[in-house]
């Protein structure tokens, strides 16, 4: 049997010239090892169409920049026609409730500044605040709102101008660190505080599982996994019986966390695998996980168009609540009973981030609603599926279109 | 929203790092991690470097790749002839890497 190659030993005779931001661009989004790893894929599912009776794999993903690698390298149009690759819950635009939107553009116009990622600048409410749905359109009634990359970035331009300013702080378990690490090694300024929207995806995860039923196979996240580590996911393949692998974003990474899924469909032993262990281990990353545990308390938290799920919010710790904008400035958040359906009439996104239905699915996508002109959060944000879809032309297969 | 992109990092000064993104891009990076040294790989989000690159890692994935062909080989014949040119073309890749 021929094996391949040892990349270690080559890599290393390179020596330290090898230089990793490259190398991975031109491994993993080389044509001629795409070609026949998908030529190992259409096996394996031959394989298990013949041998297992098999109809239809669904894999599902939970992070927007998968979803973007197979829309923007057309992975699904490669892919046997009963593999089918579905969005989960990857996206915390998309996901954060329109109550803090409202709590944010409310807060903008009463004068003070206001930063954000530029995903949630043009993230729209369910209900105007004084004429504005977003902070977009607060900042075109002459509000300050400002765009940053960063949360450092607004933490030292918070500190040249010291007026009242709020951050309004969404994210998953990768973002939340920048917000910890700040805060713990005292670098915010004092006229800085935030509206503490963080989420956990693992719980979402769980919730999306139970909910859809039908799901084969799971590729996890693989940089919200350099924070937690891939340990937190083992609850798939253990308690639900579903393959699941930690990838990398590179189109060769998603094929290859495939390749894994259908292997793992034909051995019936569902396990957990990282396939980005170039930076993901197990337990992930330490220093990252004590910042975010003395920060943030973990507490029930609503989920845009989903409702509440249990333990899946980051709030700040008690004792750092001269950085929490809800208190500081009197806003009470919602409860589990006062909590609303928070999406427009016809907005069909709740079900599109639960992996329930496709962008296509829903009557208002690139009618009503298109990246131009958003109605509902996933085609605001760059991950949300519908935007992504929209800007990238995903189909569930060729086969369909021709 | 959890994109990250790979840097180098060129210095290292208390909670901030300086990393160069390539094509001429540095920015300063939160450091998220235990430990970073100078010319260390890294994965960056949203300003914070949220993990580190291994380089002996990046042979790993396709060790598994090479298991699950093996396995198709048992059933498949075709399945070696796909690990020979595989095995081709990544040796032509990590060549022009020299």
């Amino acid at each position: 049997m021929i094996t391949l190659l040892n990349i270690r030993d080559v890599v290393i005779s390179v020596g330290q010239q090898a230089d990793l931001r490259y190398l991975t661009k031109k491994l993993f989004r080389d044509k001629a090892l795409a070609s026949q790893i998908i030529k190992i894929i259409r096996e394996y599912w031959e394989v298990l169409r013949t041998r297992k009776g098999v109809e239809e794999v669904k894999i599902m993903n939970f992070c927007g920049t998968h979803e973007y690698t197979t829309t923007h390298y057309g992975i699904r149009s490669v892919l046997p026609p009963g593999v089918n690759l579905v969005a989960g819950p990857g996206c915390p635009v998309c996901i954060t409730p329109s109550f803090y939107v409202e709590a944010a553009v409310r807060l903008a116009l009463e004068g003070l500044t206001l930063y954000t990622y530029g995903d949630a600048y043009k993230l729209p409410a369910v209900k105007e605040v004084g004429g504005c749905r977003s902070l977009s359109d607060a900042r075109m009634t002459g509000a300050d709102v400002r765009v940053v990359y960063s949360f450092l970035d607004a933490v030292r331009d918070a500190a040249r101008h010291d007026k009242p300013s709020v951050f309004l702080a969404v994210g998953f378990e990768t973002t939340c660190p920048a917000y910890a690490s700040s805060i713990a090694n005292k670098l915010v300024p004092k006229n800085l505080t935030l509206i503490m929207a963080g989420r956990l995806t693992p719980p979402a995860a769980r919730f999306a599982v139970e909910r859809v039923g039908t799901v084969s196979g799971v590729i996890a996240p693989g940089h919200v996994s350099t924070i937690t580590g891939a340990g937190v996911w083992r609850f798939l393949p253990e308690e639900f019986g579903i393959p699941t692998v930690v990838s990398g974003f590179e189109p060769l990474d998603v094929l290859i966390a495939i390749t894994l899924i259908l292997k793992q469909l034909v051995e019936g032993e569902p396990k957990l695998m990282i396939e980005y262990s170039r930076t993901v281990t197990m337990e992930g990353n330490r220093h990252a996980k004590r910042l975010l545990a003395e920060v943030f308390d973990t507490v029930d938290a609503a989920w845009r168009g989903i409702g509440f799920i249990e333990k899946s919010g980051y709030t700040l710790n008690e004792n750092l609540s001269q950085y929490d904008a809800f208190k500081v400035y009197g806003i009470r958040e919602p409860s589990r009973e006062e909590w609303r359906h928070d999406l427009l009439p016809g907005c069909m996104c709740g079900q599109v981030i639960l992996g329930a239905a496709k962008p296509t699915d829903c009557r208002l996508f690139m009618k009503r609603c298109t990246p131009g002109t958003p109605y509902g959060p996933c085609m605001v944000s760059v991950e949300g599926a519908c935007s992504i879809w929209a800007r990238m032309g995903g189909r569930e297969s060729l086969v369909e279109v021709v | 929203m959890c994109l990250g992109v790979y840097g180098k990092v060129l210095r290292v000064e208390g909670e901030l790092a300086v990393v160069d993104f390539g094509g001429g891009l540095t920015r300063d990076a939160l450091v998220g991690v235990e430990e970073v040294r100078e010319g260390d790989y890294v994965v960056v989000h949203a300003g914070i470097i949220v993990s580190r690159l291994s380089e002996e890692e990046f042979e790993e994935v396709f060790r598994y790749v090479e298991e699950a062909v093996k396995q198709l080989a048992m059933i498949e014949s075709r399945a070696a002839e796909y690990l020979e040119s595989m095995k081709m073309r990544l040796e032509e890749n990590l060549s022009g890497q020299k």
